[in-house]
């Protein structure tokens, strides 16, 4: 798998140097696929409105603000993470722009070599929102964040060597690597997966505790205005609890009544 | 994909290939770029202009609370809540009436008072089924309107009457006194009730919380007693009738009993204030979990507020120790 893999690799690399696009081209390339993913998130933002769906009547709506979702994620850097056996990626800063539908994420940090933490390539990740989820243990949000594209900004040593091309190829090939290496983002709204009725144990009214069991699914995750937009449907299950029967007792005071002829 | 020896080496010796040889764009590329970067800027001009018109224009956006927490749940899934606790505890309940009393007491005269009868009616149970009809939930002006109508469907009791006769003047004379005591059971009179009340929201701690507020709730219960209980009441009222028949005739104990059971009714207070608060199923947690530490949340609630549409539940939130974007110096790449 590995030699298949190694001759592949080469094979497609020596197509790939016979065409390497240069540095301007990289930005241009990448300033135009930015701008037309914002123009496609603004477009189906503003058909979702056309619709009358953007903010849902009948669905639960979680908007969770940009400087919580960046400060969250911002909190666990700077990050660590061995990337392999020989490289070691460190995320130092991110900024968490969510305008656009799918949102923008950039975090800046850099990579090394293991055996040479000194010679850094110095790392631009780009990415947005990725899938949602609601943690059944927690029923806290959960929040993947999906990388596009990685840029390397430097290449120290080998900045001369490998070229605008070169560096767009090791950053392609990288890119699954360092996904794994990005923190999911925890967000603290919390979702009850069911609805507690107390128990009451007065004398005139016996209850048990009675629970009402949600099933939550995440509809549609969108950035817009600022927001992390959660929709979910929450489906109510059977009322379970009080199956032997409730009780209410009822007892009241004498009561006088007087009538004269 | 692992990065062993042979694989790095490769991925070294492609980039190294591909670095080797970068294009050099032409000045027409170039322009032809920059004409593209402009067009694909406009576009985005446009349609950020088209969706802010259509923002304006939507008066659930224009009113969503501010705050960097926003949560919204919606009303229909209140109403489903409210309506399935409603029909599946309704239900279940059972109806019990114990240690109810009523008590008539009245003179008779003739000009002078001739005599004062008193009857008594105490209930020692009565056990009904509650069954529950449609709820309407009404939501706006910040508050959940309940209206839950119940029909008490079926049931029965016991209970013993005890009538007693004070003979006055020639009366007492002539007939003396009477002290009737007899069980009875009866049927409970089916009959449609309306509960109504309001819901609350509050917040404890970091969650809103709804309170049920009901105002004091009576309902009026009425039996029919049994045709065997009916025959005994008048089996012993016929044996007093002799002398005392005129008596019995002026007060009219079964026309009396039957006011009392059937038409009255007995007037019991439902225990609905009993009912305890219950948490919404959304809201804001006091820490998270973030790189294997414990990060704690501050958070202030902005406002509650109940629409037609959606309860809404907005909160600032600070983040304790967390460095702000300004403060790490990374602009935004967006435009």
């Amino acid at each position: 798998m590995t030699r298949t893999w190694l001759f592949g690799l080469v094979a497609g690399a020596a197509l790939v140097a016979g065409c390497a696009p240069s540095d301007d081209e990289l930005d241009y390339l990448a300033q135009k696929a930015l701008l037309e993913r914002q123009s496609q998130g603004i477009r189906e933002l503003i058909q979702e409105e056309e619709r009358g769906s953007l903010v849902p009547r009948d669905r639960f709506l979680i908007g969770i603000g940009e400087s919580v979702v960046g400060g969250l994620f911002r909190s666990q850097l700077p990050i660590e993470k061995p990337v392999g056996k020989r490289i070691v990626v460190h995320l130092e800063r991110a900024t968490i722009s969510l305008r656009d539908k799918f949102g923008v994420i950039v975090i800046e940090g850099y990579a090394n070599r293991s055996a040479t933490p000194d010679r850094k390539i110095r790392l631009r990740i780009h990415g947005g929102l990725g899938a949602v989820s609601v943690d059944p243990k927690t029923d806290l949000l959960h929040v993947k964040i999906a990388l596009d594209r990685i840029e390397i900004l430097e290449a120290g040593l080998l900045e001369r060597v490998l070229g605008s091309g070169g560096k767009a190829l090791l950053a392609r090939k990288g890119l699954p690597r360092i996904q794994e290496a990005i923190p999911e983002l925890e967000i603290p709204v919390v979702l009850g997966r069911s609805i507690h009725v107390p128990a009451i144990t007065e004398d005139a009214l016996q209850l048990d505790s009675l629970n009402v069991p949600l099933d939550l699914s995440v509809e549609r995750v969108i950035a817009a205005g600022g927001k992390l937009w959660v929709t979910l449907d929450a489906k109510v299950g059977k009322v379970t609890g009080a199956e032997e029967g409730l009780g209410v007792r009822v007892k009241t005071k004498p009561k006088k009544k007087a009538a004269g002829t | 994909m692992s990065w062993h020896r042979p694989g790095f080496v490769s991925l070294l010796a492609a980039v190294l290939l591909a670095g080797g040889c970068a294009r050099t764009p032409s000045q027409e590329e170039r322009q032809s770029w920059v004409r593209e970067i402009q067009r694909l800027e406009a576009e985005q001009d446009s349609l950020e202009a088209r969706a802010a018109v259509l923002i304006a224009a939507d008066p659930r956006i224009q009113a969503l609370p501010s705050g960097d927490v926003v949560v919204a749940v919606p009303t229909s899934f209140i109403r489903n809540v409210i309506d399935r606790l409603f029909q599946d505890v309704v239900n279940r309940v059972t109806l019990r009436l114990s240690g109810i009393k009523a008590h008539v007491s009245k003179k008779v005269k003739k000009v002078v008072t001739v005599g004062e009868f008193t009857v008594d009616v105490d209930i020692k149970q009565v056990v009904g089924k509650i069954r529950p009809k449609t709820p309407k939930v009404g939501f706006g002006g910040d508050s959940i309107s309940l209206s839950l109508p119940i029909r008490i469907k079926e049931g029965r009791g016991d209970a013993t009457i005890h009538f007693v006769w004070d003979g006055k003047n020639v009366a007492g004379l002539a007939c003396g006194d009477l002290d009737i005591k007899q069980d009875v059971s009866g049927d409970v009179i089916p009959a449609d009730y309306l509960v109504t009340g309001r819901i609350d929201l509050g917040i404890q701690g970091r969650r809103v919380v709804a309170a049920l507020r009901f105002p004091e709730t009576r309902l009026r219960v009425r039996v029919k007693p049994s045709k065997e209980s009916w025959a005994a009441v008048n089996a012993i009222l016929e044996e007093k009738r002799g002398v005392c028949g005129w008596v019995l005739d002026k007060v009219n104990v079964p026309s009396l009993l039957e006011n009392l059971t059937e038409t009255k009714g007995f007037n019991v207070k439902l225990p609905v204030d009993k009912l305890k608060p219950v948490v919404l199923p959304a809201g804001i947690r006091d820490s998270v979990q973030v790189g294997g530490r414990s990060l704690a949340i501050d958070a202030k609630t902005n406002s509650i507020r109940i629409d037609q549409d959606a309860i809404w539940y907005a909160a600032d939130v600070k983040l304790e120790g967390v460095p702000t974007t300004e403060d790490e110096g990374l602009a935004p790449s967006t435009r």
